[in-house]
C-alpha cells in the first residue's frame, strides 16, 4: 500500500479550503487564551497545530450542543411541517485516539432502542482525522480501558508525527481512503522521518486499574460512604459531562410562538441539580455526590450491562476542567483498591 | 500549617462543628477542596498560595445548610462573599465557624505569578472571622480608596461595535455548563431563572441568543453583590472573561452608589435600597 | 433596509403615570408615531431588565421605558428602586456592546400628554435613523 504524508501547512490549507465550502462543516483546533478548542471553522479561522489536548472533545461536531429535530408552522388549514436543515458532510480534525474511541460507543447508544438518525446520518458523513499522541499528562489513562496513544478505533485517518513539520497518514477506514484519494494533492509530499520526534508508546501510560474489578465493586456498593468522601466537593455543574467524548444525555425543548415552533435536541447532564427533579418536587439524586456517583456508575457499570463496554475512553478531560478538584482517575483507582481489598 | 490542623482537630474532636471545609494539596502546585469529618482527614489540611477555591460557595448547598455547624477555611476575599450571604440572610452567623487565613496573594489561575484579583485586595487580613490564623500581612490599599480594574480599560476604550463583536466571539464558546453559576458563592437561588420554563425567559440552547441572555442575567443578578473572587471566570471551561462583566458593574456601583460589596454585613446592598438624589442623567 | 420599514418600539410604562399620560395624549388628540407597542405594568419597579432582553430577542428595534417622576410613585418608592436597577442594566448592556441608544428611559406623568407624544416622536425619529436592530436579531439561530 502506498504511503501518504502531509505537512502542517498543507493540512492547514486543506482544512481552510474545505471550510470555505458552504456545503461542508469543518472542525479543527483553535486557540483561546492558553487552551485549544475543537471549533467549527470557516475559511478565515486561524488553526493551532501545537497543542497537547483540546479542552472539549470532538463530540460536539457529530452530536451538536443543540439541533432542531422538528419545525412547524400553524396555518389556517392546519399544521405545516417545515423542512429541517440538511445534514452536511463533515470533517473533524484534531482529536486524539481517546476522542475517536468514543465513536463506536456513541454509535451503540444512538442505534440502540431508537435509531437516532440525526446522529447516525452525521456519523455516515463524517471523516475523522485523528492525531496520534506525542504528549501525555497525569490525567491520561486510555490504556487502562483498552485504548492506546496511537489507537485507531473510531478514526478514519490516523496521523502519526514523523517530523516537526508533518505527519504520516494512516488510512483506517474506507471513508478515510476515499478522503485521501479525493485530496491526493495535499498528501503527495514525502517526508523523511526525523530523529528525535517524540512518540508515545502504550507503556508510557501505565495501566492503573482493572475496569471489571471496578464494575464489581460498583454493583455492590451503591450506598458505600466512599462516594460521599470522594465526590462531596463536586458543585454540580456540567463542565465534566460537556467536555466528555462519551457523555450523551440530551433534553428536548420547545421554542414556540403562536404561529410557529421548533423542537430542539439539547445537551443535558446528569450532574446538574435539576436533571432528576420530579414535578412533585422530589429529587431522587438531591445531593451532588449522588449525581457524581451516577456519572461514574453509568460509565463503569450500567453501560457495560447494555453494550459490553466501559463508557469512558480515559481522555481525562473531565478532571482537567474540574476546578472543584473531582478527579475521575483518582476515584476509579480508589474504587479498584477497595474492590481488591474485598477480593482478599 | 500546624496551626490550622490543630484548630481543625480541636473543632472536630469537641464536636463544635459537624463538618469542616478546607483545602488539601492537589499535586505539587495545586490545591483542592477537602471535606473534613474526622481528625484523620484533618491531617491533610493545608493552606498556601495555590488555595484558589472560594469555599464559601459550599455553604449554599442544601446538605451543608442542613448541618448544625460548619467550619470554613477562608481568605479575606472569600469572607467578603460570606458577608454578602449574611447581609442577604442566607446563612446564620452562629451556624458557621470562619477560620480566617491571612493571605498575601494567591497564584493566577494558570499557576504563573500573582493573581490579578490580589492587586486590588483590601482584606489580606480577614475582616470577619471566628479565628484568624497566619502572620499579619500589611494592607496595600486604603479601605476607602476606589478600586480600579486594569482589565476593564481595554474594553471601555473599544467602540460599541467592537464590544459587540468581542462578546459575540467570546460567548460563542459558552456551552451552558453553568460552572460559573455553580461555583459562585452568591448564586444561591434554589431554582435559577434559566431553569424556569413557564415562561422561559432564557433560551436553554447554547446558541447566540441563549448565551447572550444567560450571561446578561448572570452578571445582572450579581450587580452590587459580586465581590470579585473571580471563581466564575476561573472555572469556565471555555475561558470566557466573565469577570469583565462583573467588574464593570462593580465599577458602576462604586461610581454611582459609592458601594463595595462584602465589607460590612450591616450595610444594605445597593439594589435593595436607594437615595432620592441618585444620579439619573440617563433618564429623559 | 427596505424603504417602507418602520421601527418596532416596545414601550413599558407604569399604570399610574405614564399610561395615564399616554391616555391624555390620546384624549387631547396629540399625534404621535404609531411605532410604539405599549405594555402596561403596575409600576416601573415591575419592569424587569429581562423585559428589555426579551423585547430585542422577539424583534424590537428599540425599547422605551417610562414611569412616574421621582417622588410621584403610586407605591412611594417603586421608581427609585427601578432607577438603580436601570442604572446597572444600562451599564451592563453598554459593556456588552448593545446599542444603548435603543434603550430609552424617561419619566412621564399623567399630566404630561404632550411630553409623551413628543418623546415617542423623538425616539421613533432617532430609531428610524439608526435602522433595524439587525445585530441583535441575528442572534436568533436555530441551528449551529
Amino acid at each position: 500500500m502506498a504511503e501518504y504524508y502531509i505537512t502542517q501547512s498543507k493540512m492547514t490549507a486543506l482544512l481552510k479550503e474545505l471550510a470555505s465550502d458552504s456545503g461542508m462543516e469543518v472542525f479543527g483546533p483553535v486557540k483561546k487564551g492558553n487552551d485549544v478548542f475543537i471549533s467549527k471553522m470557516d475559511g478565515k479561522t486561524e488553526l493551532c497545530l501545537d497543542y497537547f489536548i483540546s479542552v472539549n472533545s470532538i463530540k460536539e461536531a457529530i452530536f451538536p450542543r443543540f439541533e432542531p429535530i422538528l419545525k412547524y408552522k400553524l396555518r389556517s388549514e392546519g399544521v405545516e411541517l417545515a423542512e429541517l436543515p440538511p445534514i452536511k458532510p463533515l470533517v473533524v480534525f484534531g482529536g486524539h485516539p481517546c476522542d475517536a474511541a468514543s465513536i463506536p460507543l456513541m454509535k451503540d447508544l444512538f442505534s440502540w432502542d431508537y435509531k437516532d438518525h440525526f446522529y447516525l446520518q452525521r456519523l455516515e458523513k463524517v471523516v475523522i482525522i485523528t492525531l496520534a499522541c506525542v504528549e501525555k499528562d497525569e490525567n491520561c489513562f486510555c490504556t487502562s480501558l483498552g485504548g492506546s496513544p496511537h489507537g485507531e478505533t473510531g478514526s478514519d485517518i490516523l496521523l502519526e508525527r514523523v517530523s516537526k513539520d508533518g505527519w504520516q497518514a494512516k488510512i483506517v477506514s474506507e471513508k478515510g481512503k476515499k478522503f485521501i484519494e479525493t485530496h491526493l494533492d495535499f498528501f503527495r509530499d514525502t517526508i523523511t522521518p526525523e530523529k528525535g520526534i517524540p512518540k508515545l508508546q502504550d507503556k508510557d501510560i501505565p495501566v492503573m486499574f482493572q475496569s471489571d474489578r471496578v464494575k464489581k465493586w460498583i454493583e455492590k456498593n451503591f450506598d458505600h460512604p466512599l462516594w460521599e468522601e470522594v465526590a462531596s466537593n463536586c458543585w454540580s455543574c456540567a463542565a465534566c459531562t460537556y467536555v466528555c467524548p462519551t457523555c450523551h444525555c440530551f433534553d428536548i425543548t420547545d421554542d414556540a410562538t403562536m404561529w410557529e415552533g421548533v423542537r430542539t435536541k439539547n445537551w443535558d447532564a446528569c450532574t446538574l441539580p435539576f436533571f432528576t427533579k420530579h414535578a412533585s418536587g422530589h429529587n431522587p439524586r438531591s445531593q451532588s455526590y449522588e449525581r457524581y456517583r451516577q456519572r461514574i456508575s453509568h460509565k463503569y457499570s450500567y453501560y457495560i450491562d447494555l453494550f459490553n463496554h466501559v463508557s469512558c475512553t480515559g481522555c481525562g478531560r473531565c478532571s482537567r476542567v474540574c476546578k472543584a478538584g473531582v478527579n475521575i482517575l483518582d476515584i476509579v483507582k480508589r474504587i479498584d483498591e477497595e474492590s481488591k481489598k474485598g477480593e482478599k | 500549617m500546624q496551626e490550622l490542623v490543630k484548630k481543625a482537630k480541636e473543632l472536630i474532636e469537641s464536636k463544635e462543628v459537624d463538618l469542616l471545609i478546607g483545602y488539601q494539596s492537589d499535586g505539587e502546585k495545586g490545591a483542592k477542596p477537602l471535606f473534613v469529618k474526622n481528625t484523620q482527614q484533618a491531617e491533610k489540611l493545608i493552606f498556601n498560595q495555590y488555595c484558589l477555591n472560594n469555599l464559601v460557595t459550599y455553604l449554599k448547598r442544601p446538605d451543608v445548610k442542613a448541618l448544625k455547624k460548619v467550619a470554613v477555611v477562608a481568605k479575606g476575599c472569600d469572607i467578603r462573599s460570606f458577608v454578602m450571604l449574611l447581609s442577604e440572610n442566607q446563612v446564620s452567623r452562629d451556624a458557621i465557624f470562619i477560620i480566617g487565613m491571612t493571605c498575601d496573594h494567591v497564584v493566577s489561575p494558570d499557576g504563573t505569578g500573582e493573581n490579578e484579583k490580589c492587586t486590588t485586595c483590601k482584606v489580606h487580613n480577614p475582616h470577619l472571622a471566628d479565628v484568624v490564623l497566619g502572620a499579619p500581612v500589611p494592607e496595600k490599599i486604603a479601605k476607602d480608596k476606589p478600586v480600579h480594574y486594569a482589565q476593564l480599560e481595554k474594553l471601555n476604550a473599544m467602540s460599541q461595535e467592537e464590544r459587540w463583536a468581542f462578546w459575540q466571539e467570546e460567548l460563542s464558546r459558552c456551552i451552558r455548563c453553568y460552572a460559573c453559576r455553580q461555583a459562585c458563592p452568591l448564586c444561591y437561588c434554589e431554582r435559577c431563572i434559566v431553569d424556569f420554563n413557564t415562561p422561559q425567559w432564557i433560551d436553554t440552547r447554547s446558541n447566540p441568543r441563549g448565551n447572550f441572555a444567560w450571561n446578561i442575567v448572570r452578571a445582572l443578578h450579581l450587580a452590587g453583590r459580586c465581590i470579585n473572587c473571580g471563581e466564575c471566570e476561573r472555572v469556565c471551561p471555555a475561558n470566557i472573561p466573565l469577570m469583565l462583566l462583573n467588574q464593570s458593574l462593580q465599577e458602576e456601583a462604586q461610581e454611582k452608589f459609592a458601594w463595595e460589596a462584602g465589607y460590612d454585613p450591616e450595610s444594605q446592598p445597593p439594589l435593595t435600597t436607594f437615595r432620592k438624589e441618585d444620579d439619573e442623567d440617563f433618564i429623559r | 433596509m427596505s424603504e417602507n420599514w418602520e421601527p418596532k418600539i416596545i414601550t413599558f410604562v407604569c399604570n399610574w403615570c405614564t399610561y395615564a399620560g399616554a391616555d391624555l395624549a390620546g384624549t387631547s388628540r396629540f399625534k404621535y408615531a404609531s411605532n410604539i407597542r405599549i405594555i402596561k405594568t403596575p409600576c416601573s419597579g415591575r419592569i424587569d431588565p429581562m423585559f428589555i432582553v426579551s423585547a430585542f430577542e422577539k424583534g424590537a428595534d428599540a425599547v422605551l421605558i417610562s414611569g412616574c417622576h421621582p417622588g410621584d410613585c403610586h407605591y412611594n418608592e417603586g421608581n427609585y428602586n427601578a432607577r438603580r436597577k436601570f442604572t446597572m442594566m444600562k451599564r451592563l448592556l453598554d459593556t456588552l456592546g448593545v446599542d444603548t441608544r435603543r434603550v430609552v428611559f424617561a419619566w412621564c406623568s399623567a399630566s404630561e400628554g404632550i411630553k409623551f407624544s413628543r418623546l415617542v416622536n423623538e425616539v421613533t425619529e432617532s430609531i428610524k435613523k439608526l435602522g433595524p436592530y439587525t445585530d441583535y436579531h441575528s442572534l436568533n439561530q436555530e441551528e449551529r
